[in-house]
């Protein structure tokens, strides 16, 4: 019996490792907005309060509605990749469902800092993203929720994985990018050549992931089927 | 470089460790630079304006009109004026100029100059790329069906112009300095719509519109593996061949990493030294994995040590003879090794 028990936790560790899904890599996004004319002066400060969030401004508010109301519509430049797509899942620290917090890793968007390093973290872009894009995206969707004085929803609290009711972040780089070939906000803000282009760009990527055979195939058919 | 097993020490550069890599190539860094005082950075601004700074001695190429580089303080260690690179060139320390541009996957591609070369003509002309890298695939195949950039209009150049805003200091790499271009349509001499560094300008040019500065960061975080990067590729990148630096999950772990500062220890050190400030290095929660984050910065300037950052964290690890991915998921499960 004493020569099983090792025998039986190996086993025991080798399944609960087996299905270990591994963490992906993010690309956590701060962006904070700040006077033109003296950029030590945070935007982002005001005498205003956002659910937990003191001393804030309306221009805050407002930033992170637009930022979040825009996610699922620019999200080919948060997750430009068929790999993107795979870092969004449940209890993964990815974010998968479209909620603020402060200081709340499960929502897709955390406040972050206060006083002058108040500040808006985006954690839904990936390692892969392209920064000048992904950072287009962000300012542009931000910036519309100024123009458009959008207001957040409330705060989030608790476990944003299992609040089942929240809009989550697109499944598919496909579905992606028939978001933003679809959406009037990307075509306003970048122009229908731009996102023409950009839509060929990413469904060009779509053709060849799903023409491409995989080790994921032949893992599972090649003996078995 | 010779190539050696992931069991072996994997690459002549570090066969006592890498200290003295790092020792080594900090001694590359060009004296000149390492002691010029940073206040002679001509440059310098505490605040944004809405004026470039950039001026192009090419009439036809106008001024972006986006808000440039902004330091909250002295620009960063690493960060070079013409002038500084003029002096590097007249003394041999600076030989190669790396002058890049991104592509829609966020990849740098480019060319490397003659120091002299580059200072004599395409820092005041720029240089000239296909314009097909702005709608190709990642295997570097045109693809067709774009409307604009497409055999039927002949696959022209689009004209790269530096902007010196982001002239530093590659000091992973032997006497080399590097700057990120513009691109610019070459026909319209307007900025390129499809170039990402283009889209992201515009935005910007609204949010300075608007009275707005956007100051930014994006923290980045990494898988590294022993194996490098040719191994990796002949393996066809199976787990099972290739071996994470790290044997345990490493989350906040100072004993896991400290291992592996003969690594990141490199990468912090020639990111600060290339005019990219470093905050600091963690373990992360797979095995293996970092996340290695730099200061933040005007949202431009911060997409250009993003750029660079990854371009430099892979040269890195390639003459290191490891490897590194910025995937978003490499792997499906974490412990597939340890069931084998």
């Amino acid at each position: 019996m004493c020569n099983c028990i090792p025998t039986l936790t190996r086993c025991f560790i080798q399944l609960v490792a087996r299905s270990q899904d591994a963490t992906g890599s993010g690309c956590h996004i701060h962006l904070s907005l700040h006077a033109l004319d003296n950029v030590k002066d945070n935007l982002f400060l005001g005498k205003e309060t956002l659910g937990p969030v003191k001393n804030t401004s309306k221009n805050f508010a407002h930033f992170l509605a637009g930022w979040i109301k825009y996610c699922p519509d620019l999200m080919v430049f948060y997750a430009p990749t068929i790999n993107s797509y795979k870092r969004y899942q449940s209890s993964s620290w990815a974010p998968t469902r479209l909620a603020w917090s402060y200081d709340n890793r499960t929502a897709g968007f955390r406040i972050v800092g206060s006083g002058k390093s108040l500040r808006i973290e985006n954690r839904i872009a990936g390692a892969d993203c392209n920064p000048y894009l992904v950072f287009a995206a962000s300012l542009a969707s931000g910036l519309r929720g100024i123009e458009e004085k959008l207001e957040p929803p409330a705060a989030f609290e608790g476990n944003i994985y299992e609040a089942g009711d929240l809009p989550t972040v697109p499944k598919t780089l496909k579905e992606a990018t028939q978001l933003f070939t679809d959406s009037k906000f990307a075509r306003s803000v970048f122009g229908d050549d731009v996102v023409d282009h950009y839509a060929h760009f990413y469904n060009s990527e779509v053709a060849a992931h799903e023409k491409a055979v995989t080790d994921w195939e032949r893992q599972r058919y090649f003996e078995r089927i | 470089m010779h190539r050696l097993s992931h069991h072996q020490v994997v690459s002549p550069l570090l066969t006592q460790s890498a200290r003295p890599l790092l020792q080594a190539r900090r001694c590359l860094q060009p004296a000149t630079l390492r002691s010029s005082p940073r206040v002679s950075i001509s440059h310098q601004s505490t605040c944004l304006t809405t004026q470039s700074h950039r001026v192009f001695a090419t009439q036809s190429t106008p001024t972006p009109s986006s808000t440039r580089t902004t330091y909250l303080g002295q620009p960063p260690k690493g960060m070079l004026t013409v002038t500084q690179l003029e002096q590097a060139a007249a003394t041999e320390e600076i030989d190669t100029v790396v002058v890049g541009f991104t592509n829609l996957y966020g990849q740098l591609l480019g060319k490397r100059f003659d120091t002299d070369f580059y200072l004599s003509s395409c820092h005041k002309d720029g240089t000239h790329a296909c314009d097909y890298l702005l709608a190709n695939d990642i295997e570097q195949n045109p693809t067709p069906g774009y409307k604009t950039i497409n055999y039927e209009n002949g696959y022209g150049d689009v004209h790269l112009v530096p902007d010196t805003d982001s002239l530093r200091l590659a000091t992973w790499q032997d006497s080399t300095a590097m700057v990120v271009c513009d691109i610019y349509d070459n026909k319209t001499h307007q900025l390129h719509p499809m170039a990402p560094r283009s889209i992201l300008r515009k935005q910007i040019d609204k949010a300075s519109a608007m009275g707005f500065a956007c100051m930014a960061a994006s923290e980045l975080e990494y898988y590294q593996y022993e194996t490098d990067f040719r191994t990796a590729h002949k393996a066809n990148w199976q787990q099972s061949l290739i071996q994470p630096v790290s044997t345990y999950m490493e989350d906040y772990h100072l004993q896991t990493t400290a291992t592996e500062e003969k690594y990141t220890a490199v990468f912090r050190h020639h990111l600060k030294h290339s005019g990219i400030p470093v905050e600091n290095s963690k373990g992360e929660a797979g095995l293996g994995q970092h996340e290695l984050n730099i200061s933040y910065s005007d949202i431009l300037q911060m997409s250009d040590r993003h750029a660079v950052y990854k371009q430099a964290l892979k040269e890195m690890a390639q003459q290191l003879g490891i490897s590194l991915t910025f995937m978003a998921k490499p792997f499906t499960v974490s412990y597939w090794r340890n069931t084998h």
